[in-house]
């Protein structure tokens, strides 16, 4: 088996040891700042400051930190690692840089469990509601994307072959299915759930808690750290399915792995933190242009990328209509999407894509 | 030693193939021949292990392909497909990386460079990939298969080639040093299999030739045996003189190129 330093010195690409080291220095700085920037008078200049030994936190400043700004940034990491990588392993997957874990139902699938609960959580048994509690609509929204994730595969996938056309068309009609139901249960919503939907659907992390972070951190946290492990895999399924399995991969294996972290990393950050749209198709393309496709380099990037543009863009929708908040869906949806945009007209000519 | 046993072969519940029963020896070229339709690219895609066979039984250095593991038969065969299209812009070197990590023994890491001299495509190691013809891209994935392939004979017997139309983009020249490349490989102890359109092609490059038509294996054996009038003329449906120039016209044989 060939040393990796070897590839990477023969692919001509730039380094990507060097593209690690920037990614995580960008992770660290944006951080320091998401840490410093809200509300209270907690600047990221006090922090530093705090940290190298000077002034110590008053029990108020710690309180915030604590409490507030550090699951703040903990899940916006989280969420935005998650959704970038769950786009990087469905693109892979599909062989498409424009798919996205929204494409095959999974988004539609968590956006119908989170409306479920929103509209029809008070039918509950008000023992079964309060012991939910707050954890209602999350729950909801991930057990919804995991029940159109395992419909998926089932309608696809048969005599162990999954067809990924057949994947794609089923994933369209589970979310027009999602959909449908979605607008009667919206259309049966009382005012006050009616701004509740809207809200969820547009996404945050302002809602931030060590315990919501504790419910998605077990879906999420292996995926990140074991997905590297599909991506000789999926280089190889670059070529095509019967070509991956000239080379020696195991196709249908790397296929049902793909789905299944992706349907769990996707599914828990959309449960935790709402609609959040672009992460999971922005940050890939513009790794793949800056580092080319490889994904043992893709995937770990992504990774870091997608957090840190979350924590960034929550940044934005933080401190830009202060004291308010906008939804960061809109952020990430006014920025990504110009850029998506950008992106394809770019590449247009270049290829078939 | 490739040999197939009673094959049946199908797609989408649709015989294409039946009793095809055949060897094939490493160090040896062997050609697929036969019109359009004739069931080559199945065969080719059954014994090199993409194609369950409905019934038989294919054996690859002795062992049954059904039971060997992907990674294990990646071990035996390198397979070039008739059409690969790349879904990202890998460039050629990330290509070519592939089919090492799939292959067995020691890479040198000039072993991309030869490679890519050898199929005529120097200096491309840091070109992405969609950026290269048609018939480049073929030579691309020739040396990808190559690189799998480096080693002719490993400690799983001999290596074997499955090329499927590995000319099918090429101009003449290349064409004759694709199928010089694969006698180099048969005679340095590897298998090849290839499905060659071209029967002036196969009658230079081939030891062994299998002739299809009508869905059955109608001849198998050296070249002079199997291209001859009358076994052409019934696979092909139309009347074949072989070894007779056309009566008017001029004509270009491969055997006049390149020496």
């Amino acid at each position: 088996m060939t040393a990796l330093p070897m590839a990477h010195r023969l692919s001509g690409r730039p380094q990507q040891g060097s593209v690690t080291a920037f990614l995580l220095v960008l992770l660290v700085t944006v951080s320091i700042l998401s840490l410093g920037t809200g509300a209270a008078g907690l600047s990221p200049v006090r922090l530093i400051a705090a940290f190298a030994g000077g002034v110590p936190l008053s029990p108020a400043e710690t309180l915030v930190l604590h409490d507030i700004r550090l699951p703040r940034l903990a899940m916006g990491l989280m969420v935005g690692a998650a959704l970038a990588v769950a786009g990087a392993l469905m693109q892979g997957l599909f062989r498409n840089p424009l798919a996205d874990p929204g494409i095959v139902g999974v988004g539609a699938g968590a956006g119908l469990g989170a409306v479920s609960a929103i509209v029809l959580g008070g039918l509950l048994p008000p023992a079964l509601g309060a012991l939910a509690g707050a954890h209602l609509i999350p729950f909801a929204a991930f057990l919804g994307g995991w029940i159109a994730t395992l419909i998926l595969t089932r309608v696809a996938a048969s005599g162990g072959q999954t067809a990924i056309a057949t994947l794609l068309l089923a994933g369209i009609a589970l979310g027009a299915i999602a959909g449908a139901a979605t607008g009667i249960l919206t259309y049966i919503a009382d005012d006050q759930q009616l701004r509740d939907l809207t809200f969820w659907s547009m996404g945050s992390v302002a809602g931030a808690s060590w315990a919501k972070i504790a419910t998605a951190l077990p879906l999420i946290l292996p995926v990140l750290v074991l997905s590297p492990l599909l991506a000789r895999a999926l280089n190889a399924l670059a070529l095509g399915e019967p070509q991956a399995a000239h080379l020696g991969i195991h196709v249908e294996r790397t296929k049902r792995l793909t789905i299944l972290a992706t349907a769990a990393a996707a599914g828990a950050a959309t449960a935790i933190a709402g609609g959040i749209g672009f992460i999971g198709i922005v940050v890939p393309h513009l790794l793949r242009l800056a580092t080319g496709p490889d994904h043992r380099a893709l995937l770990p990037h992504a990774a870091l990328l997608g957090g840190t543009l979350l924590i960034g863009a929550d940044m934005i929708a933080r401190t830009i209509t202060a004291p308010a908040e906008l939804p960061i869906g809109i952020v990430t949806a006014t920025l990504g999407a110009p850029v998506f945009l950008w992106i394809l007209l770019r590449r247009r000519g270049l290829a078939r894509f | 030693m490739l040999t197939a046993t009673n094959l049946t072969l199908a797609r989408d519940d649709r015989a294409i193939l039946s009793g095809i029963s055949l060897t094939a020896r490493p160090g040896e070229v062997t050609a697929i021949i036969g019109p359009n339709g004739s069931g080559k690219s199945t065969l080719i895609a059954a014994l090199a292990g993409d194609l369950p066979p409905v019934t038989g039984e294919i054996r690859l250095n002795g062992d049954d392909i059904a039971r060997l593991s992907p990674r294990k038969l990646a071990a035996r065969r390198a397979v070039l497909a008739q059409d690969t299209q790349v879904a990202f812009p890998f460039n050629v070197s990330e290509i070519l990386q592939l089919g090492i990590e799939a292959g067995t023994g020691p890479a040198d890491p000039r072993l991309i460079d030869r490679l890519l001299d050898e199929v005529d495509l120097p200096g491309t190691a840091h070109r992405p990939i969609h950026a290269l013809s048609g018939g480049e891209r073929q030579r691309i994935h020739l040396a990808r298969v190559l690189a799998q392939a480096r080693q002719p004979r490993n400690d799983q017997g001999p290596m074997w080639l499955f090329l499927d139309e590995p000319v099918s983009s090429l101009d003449i020249a290349h064409q004759i040093l694709v199928m010089r490349r694969a006698a180099r490989f048969a005679q340095e102890g590897g298998g090849v299999i290839a499905v060659l359109h071209d029967l002036n092609l196969a009658a230079m490059a081939a030891d062994h030739v299998i002739l299809l038509g009508d869905g059955r294996l109608l001849a198998a054996g050296p070249p002079q045996e199997v291209l001859t009038d009358a076994l052409l003329s019934t696979a092909y449906h139309c009347r074949i003189r072989v070894n007779l120039t056309p009566d008017t016209g001029p004509f270009l044989l491969p055997q006049m190129a390149g020496t």
